[in-house]
């Protein structure tokens, strides 16, 4: 007899197991612009023909669909044996603010874990060529259940802002998912949070560490008013930055769906 | 088909996975009222996948469980109903029930952070079978 067994660690393994590259936008530090590139990315990824997934894991705080301008009074997800996500220009979207609307949702440890758990075991992707996840800062419960349950698949984008505060933790960070043998896909560093005066010593800082390639995204004010508006977005440096990426990625791992 | 079918998938898969093969005197599960779970779906579901999956289960018992909730700021501890939850918080609380700290503030002192300590979603309680 076996009691208290929680059968969802079960069950995500299989609605991840059509996707075949999973990105998780990563930092040490909150406010380096991990939702705005991990959303331009999953958008230059669709327009680019992949079929894309965006995961939004910053459960305390989801704001994809807001870069994405995706009305939560109108966009809910269907059921169909599970809940399938909504999809926005071309992008299969599942954030928990379309179910925590727009109120506050303070989660500690124990409810994040849960949520994480709920959240994977019922979302039905389907096949995606790439799962773009807007990730928490820092290393607490859900970037440990990223590892857990997407090890495999599980290819960081490291975001570092042009902050002199940014070096450290963003080495650490990646020597951290080095001990584990995971490898960054890439370093993103981005002049739009800090100072684009300080882009080159902090370059310098991270080439010294030899981390492999780094992308550079320069500061870009249309993106405060782009927000919510994809044909804005679209004709941002921040796009440009990040389509390059993005055939880098599909050269990479192609397309497989 | 309602998203009742995902959590029996879980259930299905745990038993066919994790115990293969064996056939199941009892599986006795857990069902907490506040994700508002309509028992026939999960039921039927259940019973569908099951025999999907090929996992032979002699009798399947539901417990249901009272929701609790116990205040992390003040202490204080209460019950509630799924019926004193709105249409919107109910639905959303159905599809994931963290979304219960966005709708529900605790009655005496306000806070939201507060534990549901029992009742909130579904669990394998008791599973038994013969021993080989």
């Amino acid at each position: 007899m076996m009691r208290n067994e929680d059968p969802r660690d079960n069950t995500i393994p299989i609605r991840l197991k059509e996707i075949s590259v999973i990105l998780p936008a990563v930092s040490y530090k909150g406010g380096v612009g991990k939702t705005t590139i991990s959303s331009l990315l999953a958008l230059s990824l669709a327009d680019s023909g992949a079929s894309v997934g965006l995961l939004d894991l910053d459960f305390t705080n989801p704001s994809t669909h807001l870069v994405l301008g995706l009305d939560l009074n109108v966009a809910m997800p269907r059921e169909d044996k599970g809940i399938l996500p909504v999809e926005v220009e071309g992008i299969k979207l599942m954030t928990l603010a379309f179910f925590t609307k727009n109120n506050p949702t303070p989660l500690r440890g124990k409810e994040l874990n849960e949520a994480f758990k709920e959240i994977l075991s019922i979302t039905i992707w389907g096949k995606l060529d790439f799962l773009v996840i807007d990730m928490p800062p820092g290393l607490s419960d859900i970037t440990l259940n990223v590892l857990r349950f997407m090890k495999e698949k599980l290819y960081p984008l490291v975001i570092s802002s042009s902050s002199k505060l940014s070096i450290h933790p963003t080495i650490n960070l990646i020597r951290m998912f080095s001990e584990i043998g995971i490898l960054p896909i890439a370093l993103i560093l981005n002049e739009g949070a800090g100072s684009p005066k300080l882009y080159s010593e902090i370059l310098d800082a991270y080439q010294k560490e030899n981390i492999g390639k780094i992308f550079r995204i320069e500061r870009d004010d249309r993106i405060e008013n782009a927000y919510g508006n994809p044909d804005l977005l679209r004709k941002t440096t921040v796009y440009a930055a990040l389509k390059q990426l993005s055939r880098d990625l599909l050269a990479t791992f192609g397309k497989k769906s | 088909m309602v998203h009742e079918w995902a959590l029996a998938e879980s259930i299905a898969t745990y038993l066919s996975e994790k115990h293969g093969g064996r056939a199941f005197n009892k599986i006795v599960i857990g069902v907490g009222i506040l994700q508002s779970i309509d028992l026939d779906i999960l039921d039927f579901a259940l019973r569908e996948l099951l025999n999907q999956y090929n996992v032979k289960v002699a009798k399947i018992e539901y417990r249901t469980i009272e929701v609790e909730l116990k205040c992390r700021a003040c202490g204080y501890s209460w019950k509630l109903l799924p019926e004193e939850l709105g249409a919107e918080a109910s639905e959303m609380i159905h599809f994931i029930p963290e979304a219960i700290h966005s709708f529900i503030k605790c009655p005496r002192c306000g806070s939201r952070d507060y534990e549901v300590l029992k009742g909130r979603g579904i669990y394998i309680e008791e599973i038994s079978y013969d021993e080989e």
